[in-house]
């Protein structure tokens, strides 16, 4: 049996859309003092990383397949962050071209198990409105799933890692961001 | 090949497409959410993920009514044929087999499914209507165009059966307007 290999772009823009508004109706309203509001956004931020996490985790196990990141021949020390470079660079171009049908923009290491990655025009945010608070609490929420996504791709590949993610909109373009990976 | 099909097979191939696994897995992780959040209750998880299909519903009928150029309806079968030919085509690449039962009531057969790719339902979870959010999709959509419908899977692959199949019965047409509430004085 032969199996779809693509949807429409709308058809998952209505799905994103709808995850979004399910994770916001389903944590708790915020509260009446300022920390249970904090808290419910937190609440509402780590289930948006954990989907992310579960479809990152998955979407590498299929891409994966059949491929080593290693570095063979150096020393062993270099030889693991070689390696953990090549993960990287592939979660870059392969899984972000599937996810977001373009590369990251621009990737920075310093070599010790920090990597910057920047999207100039991340697609999920190009449609929001410049200039607007409630804009900019949507798109913190939103990125949580990416940041998941990255989370979760490291993790399969056996690279245990902290991602979090900064909003480099300058209130014109609201579609910048980028994803700060610190390998533990 | 009927106007419908053929519309739908335009569409289709000039649409921006987006990865199907990434959907299935998206739409995995939502599924995995909810019923988390309903401490398992199977009922209340059909009838959540029911209600988001709905809203998407509501909303994607502009999307297609906008985007799809579809001739005007004058019957059912006519709508049923434009939804499954052209709307699930559009959407989702998929070939639909409309079949008409009666004027007021069709099922929509087919064999891809783009929310279930790699899914298996565990024995303790054949309650669980996963690709429920279609019924939602539709009754939403058909609101729209004045159709309450009642919507159902009535054969699904993740229960043993070789197809899908969503049976839709029209249970009341609603007159155009804006309701006795907006009416001028």
């Amino acid at each position: 049996m032969s199996y779809p290999t693509s949807v429409s772009d709308a058809a998952m823009e209505f799905l994103m859309t709808e995850v979004l508004r399910y994770v916001e109706e389903s944590t708790p309203k915020e509260g009446e003092t300022e920390e249970q509001a904090i808290f419910a956004k937190e609440m509402a931020a780590a289930k948006m990383e954990r989907m992310g996490f579960s479809v990152g985790y998955r979407l590498c196990e299929r891409m994966a397949q059949n491929r080593t990141f290693s570095a063979g021949g150096k020393d062993p020390s270099m030889a693991v962050a070689a390696a953990q470079l090549e993960a990287v660079k592939f979660l870059c171009k392969e899984i972000w071209m599937e996810v977001f049908r373009k590369q990251i923009d621009k990737l920075q290491t310093n070599h010790r198990g920090v990597f910057v990655l920047k999207d100039m025009e991340l697609r999920w945010l190009t449609r929001l409105p410049p200039n607007t608070e409630t804009a900019r609490v949507t798109a913190i929420q939103l990125l949580a799933f990416p940041c998941g996504i990255i989370r979760g791709c490291l993790s399969n590949l056996g690279i245990p890692a902290v991602v979090s993610c900064d909003f480099l909109a300058d209130g014109q373009n609201m579609s910048a961001c980028s994803f700060n990976i610190k390998i533990k | 090949m009927s106007k419908a099909t053929s519309n739908g097979q335009q569409l289709w191939n000039k649409v921006p497409k987006a990865n199907a696994e990434l959907f299935a897995l998206t739409y995995g992780a939502l599924v995995t959410e909810v019923v988390r959040d309903a401490d398992e209750n199977l009922a209340t998880v059909n009838e959540k993920l029911e209600k988001i299909g709905y809203s998407i519903g509501i909303r994607c009928v502009d999307e297609f009514l906008a985007k799809s150029n579809s001739p005007y309806c004058k019957t059912l079968a006519e709508t049923a044929e434009v939804l499954g030919k052209t709307a699930f085509r559009m959407f989702l690449g998929i070939v639909v087999d409309v079949v008409q039962h009666s004027p007021s009531s069709f099922s929509l057969n087919f064999q891809d499914n783009p929310l279930s790719l790699f899914v298996e339902l565990p024995e303790n979870y054949k309650e669980l209507e996963y690709s429920i959010l279609y019924c939602g999709v539709i009754r939403g959509a058909l609101e729209m165009l004045n159709y309450k419908v009642d919507c159902q899977f009535v054969k699904s692959p993740l229960k043993g059966d070789d197809t899908h199949e969503i049976k839709v019965d029209v249970k009341q047409v609603m007159s155009d307007g804006a309701g006795e509430d907006y009416q001028e004085e």
